[in-house]
C-alpha cells in the first residue's frame, strides 16, 4: 500500500481504473435489476415485497462495509502515516452515509407492509440509525474543524471509536429479541435463501460494490485537488 | 413483477428512492470534483502569470 502514498502515482492508477470500474457497475447494476425485478420469483410470505430485498440488503452491507473500511483507513493513517489514509476515509464518508441512509429508507418502505409500521426501535434498525449517526458526526468533524490535522486526528478517533457498532449492527438480530429477521447469507452453515434470489441479491451487492469503488476513486481525486488548493492559497498568502 | 399485487407501490417507492439517492451522491461527487478541478487550474494559471 505505501507505493500508493504517492498522490500522482495514485492518480495515475485511479485514471486508469476509472472506465472498468464504471463499465463494470453499469452491466452488474443491468444485470442485477433484470434479475431483481424479473426473474426473481416472488416470495411465498411477502409476495412482491420481497424485491425491496434487493436494493435494500446491498445498501445495508455497503453502510457496514464503508465505515469498516473508514475505521481500518483511519488506524492506518494513524499507525502507518499514510498520506492517503485520511483521504481516503474522509471520502468515504458521504458515501457509506448515502447507503445507511438509503438502507433506513428501503427498510421503512419494507417495514410499513410487512409490519405494519414505517419505524420500530427494535435493536437492529436503532443500531443502523446510530450507524448513520456516526457518518454524520465524522463528516460534521471535517467541516467544524479548520485545521486539517487537528481534524484528521479527531475524525480519525470517531471513526475507531464508531467502529463498536458495526458488530452491533451484525449481531443484534442474535444478541437481542429482534422483529428484524436473521442473517439468512453470511452465516454459519451457509444461505438459507432460495438461489433464484440469492443470485441476484449478490449481483446488486457487486453493482453496489463497484458504484463506490468508482465514486470513491473520484472523491479521493477531488480530496488530492483539495489539498493542492489549500496548498497553492496558502503560498499565495505568504507570497503576498 | 406483478404490478396489480399488493403492496406493489412499497417496492416501487424502493427503487426510485434507491435510484435518487444514488443518482444525486453521483452527481454531488461528480460536480465538486468538476469545480475543484476548475478551481485548482484557475490558481495554477494565476500563479504561472506572477512567475512568468
Amino acid at each position: 500500500m505505501q507505493q500508493f502514498a504517492n498522490p500522482a502515482r495514485f492518480l495515475k492508477l485511479a485514471q486508469a481504473l476509472l472506465l472498468p470500474v464504471w463499465v463494470a457497475a453499469l452491466v452488474a447494476f443491468a444485470a442485477g435489476l433484470y434479475m431483481a425485478l424479473v426473474t426473481a420469483p416472488p416470495d411465498y410470505q411477502q409476495g412482491e415485497t420481497v424485491r425491496i430485498m434487493f436494493v435494500h440488503v446491498p445498501a445495508a452491507w455497503m453502510a457496514l462495509m464503508v465505515y469498516t473500511a473508514m475505521a481500518l483507513a483511519s488506524a492506518s493513517a494513524a499507525i502507518f502515516r499514510h498520506p492517503l489514509a485520511d483521504m481516503a476515509a474522509k471520502a468515504a464518508a458521504p458515501i457509506g452515509a448515502m447507503f445507511c441512509f438509503l438502507a433506513l429508507v428501503t427498510g421503512s418502505l419494507w417495514g410499513k407492509p410487512m409490519w405494519g409500521a414505517w419505524w420500530v426501535w427494535d435493536a437492529r434498525l436503532t443500531s443502523m440509525f446510530v450507524l448513520f449517526l456516526l457518518y454524520l458526526g465524522y463528516m460534521a468533524v471535517w467541516q467544524a474543524i479548520e485545521d486539517p490535522h487537528r481534524a484528521a486526528l479527531i475524525a480519525r478517533i470517531v471513526a475507531i471509536a464508531g467502529f463498536i457498532n458495526v458488530p452491533i449492527v451484525k449481531f443484534s438480530v442474535d444478541w437481542w429479541n429482534s422483529l428484524h429477521q436473521g442473517a439468512s447469507v453470511f452465516r454459519m452453515g451457509g444461505p438459507t435463501i432460495d438461489e433464484r434470489m440469492l443470485w441476484p441479491l449478490l449481483i446488486m451487492a457487486l453493482a453496489y460494490m463497484l458504484l463506490f469503488a468508482g465514486l470513491l476513486l473520484i472523491a479521493m481525486r477531488s480530496e488530492i485537488t483539495s489539498r493542492k488548493i489549500r496548498q497553492l492559497q496558502l503560498a499565495g498568502l505568504a507570497g503576498r | 413483477m406483478d404490478l396489480n399485487a399488493a403492496h406493489v407501490a412499497f417496492v416501487i417507492a424502493a427503487y426510485l428512492a434507491s435510484f435518487a439517492g444514488l443518482a444525486a451522491l453521483v452527481l454531488y461527487i461528480l460536480l465538486r470534483d468538476r469545480k475543484l478541478k476548475r478551481q485548482v487550474s484557475a490558481l495554477d494559471a494565476k500563479k504561472d502569470g506572477r512567475h512568468g
